[in-house]
């Protein structure tokens, strides 16, 4: 083998130049010099400076190699490479545990980005459920519509149009998804502000324009709104999980102590020293520093787990309820809309009866409560009940013949529907605020206790290096 | 001491470079949203579900039955009874206190929401209330359950509606295929076509010429007759309702609109660019009171209010409100046949 590959290697060889790197001076043997003068690429390799490479860079290129050689030859030199292995391994355990806790550092805070944007995404889906009901019970009375309502229709389309920007900058990879829905919400308004034209001039084309919004706003819109609500709460899971994934601290240290181990073996055999305080003292800091980060890791694991069990899905039963919440009132308006057959949006309202009544039902069973001194999961259940009982009236007053007095029931301001969902809404916004934050709040302490063991890692693998490598230096003296 | 120290230093700066990259690239790169969940999110559509309306098997009007005609209905009652002597269907509507009859929203003239009033007014549904008062004494009490055309059948079938009042064209597979049952033919209307102004159309021919997108409702005769000319190059649309039709008139997915003549009376009275040009109409439509063929004394109570209203000037006093400025003055009431068995 020619001196050159060797000496050109990036690999172990150059590695052990770099933590065993040839000595300051210049001078040396310049007769050996056999390598080409061929102009070399300037070497990337750590311990060789291109300063030597000026004039006599060839026979310093040698030079190196030799060195290296020499340095790697014999009883001392095998002790070099050991010790080099051993300070890697030790480094690599460093560098490897502290970027794993860092990342996990970083998962619990993209947990907490991911669950805002889910809370994002669902008043987003609020709103627009929300303008749709608006918007048809205007419908729903002759002549022109309350005021009131109307502000809260655009009130409703403003905040979901605001909300839709404050997401798509939050969360770059709901880009495409939330440009979607932003012109499916267009559309939408479009067709409303067209369907309150043709209405005001007293033409019956104006609610065929609304009930194509409306149906329009379900088929585009709604799906886009169910897969962003599904992608970010998988994301948000996943980086709860990923938080608490230990294993690449635990090979890196698992190797290093095997590594330290097996060097200590080695050079005890060698010396017939039994004990070398450098690598001792490495391996004691390597497997010390390991059970730490391991220690570290099943704590934010715990914590973890606590935050998914109780802040993020009492947000998502909350978030879920709403937005079930929403629907029901909006076909509760298109039953009576749809004069007369109230029938099959009577069974959709139910469905999602239902299923507000079982998310807070699981709220009230399971989850320790975030959601404000004011509210808490039964009260939330009383004030649905309270809309339940009013929509019940309405659909008695319909289905028994009575549509005006349905829709005058309906629209009311005194304990109709309006009113009582209008209470069940606010106090269920407050709860999801409420757990959001205790969210937010309580992901806090795990992701600092991660940053500092991150440190805390890297410094035990530096210092176990330097150990190591001090320990053979002390060996490698003796045979001079 | 070694001489470590000094060639360390590039190895640390690597190092700390290497750990700030990977936990660079460690950071949040997700796959972007889809448009739709993935299919085992819960569906939370809510969009107006369809009846699926029981399609005939065999049909009897495949070739019409030889004396059959359409116009033909049971003979009226000798007088109305009064109320106590109401017996089935009709006794049933009176325990219950209000009539169910479906009708249409959207169609003007014959059958739509004022929105200025919120109630629903049209020829149509003046004989409604003509029939509540009838049989319960006040015009009022009536629910007025809107339907599709495609409804028509199926809501009579299935008992959903007690009559249906809805432009509905007497014809032999409504009688005989799903079956339902007509009163006397209380309006005599015709298929023409609805243009965009301007056109030089004035008939389905002239639009198959010119393969235009041409829109009728899903099961009405219009879509049947319009299904006809698919052979000579038009291209049917359909929709819910007429009004639907109009919809895509004016977002310029159809070019034009085919059906009865009150019907396009009342979309053009919506859009100053749709007009009726002067046509022959080629259907004749009768129109006639759906009801389940079961309640053929129901029928006969009808047949005999109508036959009132057509003398009496009621009939008359409802054309001239809503029919004559769009389509001039009121011809005599349509003849009613009676005989059928």
């Amino acid at each position: 083998m020619s001196q050159n590959p060797q000496a050109r290697s990036r690999g172990p060889a150059a590695a052990a130049a770099a933590v065993a790197p040839p000595p300051p001076s210049a001078s040396g043997p310049g007769a050996e010099t056999v390598a080409p003068a061929v102009a070399m690429p300037a070497p990337a390799a750590g311990g060789v400076r291109p300063a030597y490479a000026n004039s006599a860079g060839a026979p310093a290129k040698a030079r190196v190699g030799t060195w290296v050689r020499g340095k790697a030859s014999g009883t001392p030199g095998r002790m070099r490479l050991f010790g080099a292995l051993a300070a890697i391994a030790a480094i690599v355990f460093g560098l490897a545990g502290a970027w794993n806790l860092w990342s996990s550092a970083q998962a619990l805070g993209r947990a907490g980005a991911t669950t805002d944007q889910v809370v994002r995404v669902q008043s987003i889906y609020a709103d627009v459920l929300r303008a749709d009901a608006d918007a048809s019970n205007a419908f729903l009375v002759g002549g022109l519509e309350d005021p009131a309502q109307r502000a809260d229709y655009e009130a409703a389309i403003k905040r979901a149009a605001t909300t839709i920007t404050a997401a798509a900058s939050a969360q770059p990879a709901d880009g495409v998804a939330l440009a979607a829905l932003n012109s499916a919400l267009q559309d939408y308004a479009a067709l409303v502000e067209r369907a309150r034209a043709e209405n005001r001039q007293g033409l019956p084309i104006g609610v065929t324009y609304m009930t194509s919004a409306s149906s329009g706003l379900r088929t585009t819109a709604v799906p886009i709104l169910e897969a962003l609500l599904q992608a970010n709460t998988e994301r948000s899971r996943g980086e709860l999980g990923a938080a608490s994934s230990s294993w690449p601290t635990l090979v890196a240290g698992v190797l290093a102590v095997l590594v330290l181990g097996l060097v200590s073996i080695w050079l005890a055999r060698r010396t017939h020293r039994y004990l070398n305080s450098g690598l001792a003292g490495a391996t004691v800091a390597v497997l010390v520093a390991l059970i730490f980060g391991l220690v570290v890791f099943n704590g934010i694991g715990s914590d973890a787990k606590r935050v998914a069990d109780n802040q993020l899905a009492g947000t998502l039963a909350l978030t879920s309820a709403r937005t079930a919440a929403f629907d029901a009132r909006a076909n509760e308006s298109l039953g009576l809309i749809r004069r007369g057959q109230a029938g099959p949006f009577e069974t959709l309202w139910k469905a999602r009866d239902a299923e507000v009544t079982a998310r807070l039902k699981a709220l009230v069973g399971r989850v320790s409560w975030y959601g404000g001194s004011g509210t808490n999961a039964s009260a939330l259940s009383t004030a649905w009940s309270a809309y339940e009982k009013a929509h019940a009236e309405v659909r008695t007053l319909d289905d028994g013949g009575s549509w005006d007095a349905a829709v005058a029931k309906a629209t009311t301001a005194t304990e109709s529907p309006r009113t009582t969902f209008d209470a069940f809404q606010a106090a269920s916004a407050t709860a999801v605020d409420g757990f959001q934050s205790a969210l937010t709040g309580d992901i806090e302490g795990p992701t600092t206790k991660a940053r500092i063991a991150a440190l805390v890692l890297l410094l035990a693998g530096l210092a176990a290096a330097v150990l190591s490598t001090r320990g053979i230096a002390q060996r490698v003296e003796e045979y001079r | 001491m070694s001489r470590m120290p000094p060639t360390r230093l590039p190895l640390w700066a690597a190092g700390t470079t290497l750990l700030l990259s990977l936990a660079a690239c460690g950071a949040g790169g997700y796959a972007q949203t889809p448009l739709s969940p993935t299919p085992t999110a819960a569906a939370t559509t809510s969009a107006a579900p369809t009846t699926a309306a029981p399609t005939p098997a065999a049909s009897k009007c495949n070739p019409v039955p030889a004396g059959f005609n359409p116009l033909q209905t049971y003979d009226p009652l000798p007088s109305l009874p009064a109320s106590g002597a109401l017996t089935g269907r009709l006794a049933e509507i009176r325990a219950r206190g209000y009539l169910i009859a479906g009708v249409s929203a959207d169609t003007l003239l014959m059958g739509a929401r004022n929105p200025l009033t919120g109630q629903i007014e049209g020829f149509d549904i003046d004989l409604v209330h003509e029939i509540a008062k009838a049989i319960l004494g006040d015009a009022a009490k009536v629910q007025l359950v809107v339907i599709t055309a495609g409804q028509r059948q199926s809501f009579l079938v299935n008992r959903t509606v007690d009559i249906v009042v809805r432009n509905m064209t007497m014809n032999c597979a409504r009688w005989l295929d799903w079956p339902i049952a007509f009163s006397a033919e209380y309006y005599h209307s015709g298929q023409k076509v609805l243009v965009r102004k301007g056109s030089t159309a004035t008939s389905l021919d002239d639009l198959a010429a010119a393969k235009a997108k041409v829109c009728a409702p899903t099961g009405t005769t219009s879509l049947a007759k319009l299904q006809e000319f698919v052979a000579k190059g038009v291209v049917p649309v359909t929709a819910d309702t007429h009004t639907g039709c109009l919809l895509h008139f004016q977002q310029a997915k159809v070019d034009a609109i085919t059906g009865d003549d009150t019907v396009l009376a009342g979309l053009a009275t919506q859009d100053p660019y749709a007009v009726v040009p002067a046509q022959t109409a080629i259907t004749a439509e009768p129109y006639g009171v759906g009801f389940n063929s079961e309640d053929k004394v129901f029928v006969q109570y009808v047949n005999r209010l109508l036959e009132t209203m057509k003398a009496d000037g009621r009939w008359k006093a409802s054309y001239d409100r809503w029919l004559a400025p769009s389509l001039g003055d009121a011809p005599t009431p349509p003849a009613a046949v009676y005989g059928r068995q």
